[in-house]
């Protein structure tokens, strides 16, 4: 079995309790996006971004899950002679890991890829088709070399900041800025991503940052609904 | 070029002038204000008043537009709505 734990031991539940922030967040502001939608019809990009955020959401969840499962407290007894030794450790299970894991990086890179085709006018079917093929082959062969998933997802976030880096100095608006600073804040996270196979210390780092980021995209989505009121 | 107005947008700007002018306006102000003709204005006041945004009523026998509680409510909406659109780009 491929290693999965990358959290150091201090660390258990507080990357559980980071997920969990940044699928509230996503999830919040993908409600607000079918609100939205549903006052004005006509502008699809609305559900787009929903659709997006929900399944990063969804990706989170399952990343959660999977956590859950892998670890599990559990009291080993041993004996040793005459004596018999009971204490408490963390077990590492693989029955969901698998599929947990699988669907946590098919969800994420769709879900970007989702976000990112927003910008994207006129992609014709069957380039989504084929980016869809891909990601569902990457998803696969990351099983194998984790870090590519983080690579792929690094790729799309750089695009993605980018796309929002343009919208900015359209709009010139200060809350853009900050979707853009978010956007790349998460990106710097799977840097770090990348090589948590060298030391777990990485993983911290990484949902470190990863909790910034999504504070920021949650504190840019409060002032958007501020900066509404506020205007005439 | 502008782009051309939509439902949305002139609905919008209708709730608009009417917050700006304390929720209460005359009906050629409105359209003045609005940038609308006369038959687009009726037009957009018969969906508005359909769906309980504004009310017409009668003051000193001058015709009044006013802004109900559920239009205050909907252009708030509306103006989040606007703000989100611009920040994500949509």
């Amino acid at each position: 079995m491929i290693q999965v734990v990358y959290t150091p031991q201090w660390f258990y539940s507080k990357d559980l309790l980071i997920d969990t922030v940044s699928a509230f967040v996503l999830l919040l502001i993908a409600s607000f996006a079918v609100r939205y939608y549903k006052l004005n019809k006509k502008n699809k990009n609305y559900l787009y971004l929903a659709g997006s955020f929900f399944l990063i959401a969804l990706s989170f969840l399952f990343k959660i899950l999977t956590n859950f499962t892998i670890y599990y407290k559990v009291f080993v007894t041993r004996h040793l002679g005459d004596f018999i030794l009971t204490y408490p450790t963390i077990q590492v299970s693989n029955i969901l890991f698998l599929a947990g894991f699988l669907f946590y990086r098919l969800l994420t890179l769709l879900g970007l890829y989702m976000l990112y085709s927003i910008h994207q006018k006129n992609q014709s079917k069957s380039n989504i088709f084929l980016m869809v093929f891909f990601i569902l082959i990457l998803t696969y062969f990351s099983e194998l070399e984790y870090f590519i998933f983080h690579i792929v997802a690094l790729a799309l976030l750089a695009l993605i900041t980018l796309q929002y880096y343009r919208t900015y100095r359209k709009n010139k608006q200060p809350a853009s800025k900050f979707v853009t600073a978010s956007f790349a804040i998460i990106g710097v996270s799977q840097i770090f991503s990348i090589f948590v196979f060298y030391n777990n210390v990485y993983y911290v780092i990484a949902e470190l940052i990863q909790l910034v980021g999504y504070l920021i995209l949650l504190m840019t989505f409060i002032r958007v609904l501020r900066d509404a009121k506020k205007k005439g | 070029m502008p782009r051309k107005r939509g439902r949305l947008d002139i609905i919008t700007d209708m709730l608009a002038t009417l917050q700006n002018s304390g929720g209460e306006i005359k009906p050629t102000h409105l359209m003045y204000k609005s940038n609308l003709s006369h038959g687009q204005m009726n037009l957009y006041l018969e969906d508005m008043v359909g769906k309980e945004l504004v009310k017409k009523i009668k003051k000193k026998n001058y015709d009044y537009i006013i802004m109900t509680d559920k239009g205050f409510e909907f252009f708030e909406k509306l103006k989040q709505m606007r703000e989100f659109e611009k920040t994500f780009g949509l």
